[in-house]
């Protein structure tokens, strides 16, 4: 990380993790850290409750949060996987202000960083980089549940296990994180049995080691294997919507002044160039900075 | 200066429903298009050239896979608009879009450009527009969990209700052929269900169209999908401080239990 963002060691340790808010200028996260609290990302913790109005967002700094949408009868699917990449509340951007699914904490690992939605919507309002991040985040997480419905009408049920262990995997930062049949069940909308038979077979494959309410993933190629295209689709989509930091270190993309390449244009049209790395248009160095 | 062109039919709800002087501005940059059944509007990936605001038809967003599976999303009427995309940043469709019933066969469009004008000057449609997205967000996100849960039938009866909202009409010119597409289940599936559906005399057939005779017995079979997402599209046009301003959840939401996965 550092070696990416030299001038992180400016902002509170916690900040770092979360990738939106590590993406911002210094001078916009300087505006915004005062509004932003810690808060624990304890296992099962809620974040939003279904139908009820969103007070706070959440940043994630790791783990992994779940959105699903519960049926009357309690039943539910997850719609939506979000942790350091994402947040947790992206409704406030499109102007809504009622929880469609209910947020809470799959995978806890330390903590999220809190804004209430005011203070969000306030942010929004400058048009700056924070409003081009978040309009960047909701694209993507239109796109991951625009996968998901096709998904779960279309692929079954060791598909959809598998690109969900993957989907987890990269966001819960170890190998090895808690799960039980039931509530992976849960997740998938499908009865336990149904669970364990897939797991089995994926076990017995060699790309997960299922132990009791925990799992490993021993070989996430094979996972991949197993899983449908819809995990490879999203992914691609947050990769071209937010470049990791590796490419954009191989590019060179750091400026004079040691910031971060940032050649933001605040209009609309913020998809496809943003970034020379990307593969098309010359490189646009910021004011003062030099291009690669 | 020629003489302002002549304003179409307002098929579409959300430029019904805008007041006369924010109408007055748009209407130059309106043309109109027509709707063919089965067209495709847009494929994935494509730049979003105009943005469509379709009359009384019927069109679906449709995500295609690798192996050429396909499944509809959503589905687009003349409560709404194709190419919400234009407004959340980029030009560039999300999914393909092809016009499943034409109706009357007819849409109204407009440049994006014209469209981002638009929504700068924050006017009814900016509102409009705004809402519309909450509400297709919340389609989507029902939809992930409908697909994933509920039986054909129930599935069958909550699309059957959405294309007859948008179709304004008993008689819906639905194939089994096109509904087995919309649901991606098999044909013979959909025939059995149509089968069973007419029999309990809640629709009947008749050459290519499906006539609605008992809705709310259709209603009382779709699953509460239906009712959660028509609730969104319903608060894209009421007035602030109705009911329905702040969200159109149902209130049964609010109160729910704790979910039963926080035992699990």
């Amino acid at each position: 990380m550092a070696k990416v963002h030299p001038t992180r060691s400016t902002h509170p340790p916690a900040a770092s993790r979360n990738k939106l808010l590590a993406a911002l200028p210094k001078a916009d996260y300087a505006r915004i850290s005062p509004l932003l609290t810690t808060v624990p990302l304890t296992f099962k913790r809620i974040l939003h409750k279904q139908g009820s109005r969103i007070d706070t967002v959440y940043f994630p700094n790791g783990g992994v949060c779940s959105v699903t949408n519960v049926m009357s009868d309690g039943r539910m699917v997850e719609v939506a996987t979000i942790g350091n990449e994402g947040m947790v509340g992206i409704t406030i951007f499109l102007g809504g202000e009622i929880a469609a699914g209910e947020a809470f904490v799959q995978v806890p690992d330390g903590e999220a960083l809190a804004m209430s939605a005011d203070n969000f919507r306030r942010e929004l309002d400058r048009h700056g980089p924070f409003y081009d991040l978040m309009s960047r985040y909701s694209q993507a997480f239109q796109a991951l549940i625009m996968q998901s419905t096709a998904c779960n009408s279309l692929h079954t049920v060791e598909e959809r296990a598998s690109r969900w262990l993957l989907m987890t995997h990269d966001r819960a930062g170890s190998d090895e994180f808690q799960l039980t049949h039931e509530f992976l069940g849960y997740m998938l909308g499908v009865r336990r049995p149904t669970v364990s038979l897939v797991l089995g077979t994926l076990d017995k494959a060699g790309a997960i080691s299922n132990g009791m309410k925990k799992i490993r993933i021993v070989n996430r190629e094979r996972l991949e294997g197993t899983a449908c295209e819809c995990y490879d689709v999203v992914r691609r989509t947050f990769e071209r919507l937010f470049p990791p930091p590796t490419r954009l270190e191989n590019c060179g993309k750091l400026s004079a002044n040691g910031q971060l390449f940032r050649p933001w244009r605040f209009s609309l049209e913020i998809l496809s160039h943003d970034f020379c790395s990307l593969g098309s248009g010359p490189c646009q160095p910021p004011p003062g900075g030099t291009a690669c | 200066m020629t003489s302002a062109p002549s304003v179409p039919a307002r098929a579409n709800r959300l430029l019904a429903a805008l007041p006369v002087e924010d109408y007055r501005r748009i209407s130059p940059a309106l043309i109109t298009r027509p709707l063919k059944a089965r067209q495709v509007l847009r494929r994935r990936g494509e730049s979003i050239k105009e943005i469509y605001f379709p009359g009384r038809s019927l069109c679906s967003l449709v995500l295609g896979m690798a192996d050429g599976a396909s499944a509809e999303i959503a589905v687009v009427g003349p409560e709404g608009l194709i190419g919400i995309e234009a407004a959340l940043g980029p030009a560039r469709g999300m999914s393909d879009v092809a016009v499943q019933v034409a109706g009357d066969g007819m849409a109204l469009a407009m440049s994006v450009e014209a469209f981002r004008r638009e929504l700068e000057h924050q006017g009814a449609l900016y509102a409009y527009v705004t809402k519309y997205a909450q509400a297709m967000v919340a389609f989507l996100t029902q939809s992930v969990a409908c697909n994933g849960l509920h039986s054909t039938e129930a599935r069958a009866c909550r699309w059957l209700l959405h294309a007859q909202d948008r179709l304004e009409a008993n008689d819906l010119a639905v194939t089994h052929e096109l509904l087995s597409t919309m649901l991606a289940v098999r044909r013979p599936t959909v025939s059995l269900m149509i089968t069973d559906l007419a029999q309990a005399g809640i629709i009947s057939t008749h050459r290519g169209t499906i006539r609605i005779v008992d809705r709310s017995a259709l209603e009382r079979r779709a699953c509460e999908c239906y009712r959660i997402v028509k609730a969104f599209f319903d608060a894209v046009l009421a007035p602030p401080d109705s009911a329905f301003s702040i969200s159109g959840v149902p209130q049964w939401r609010e109160s729910s239990q704790p979910s039963d996965y926080v035992r699990a």
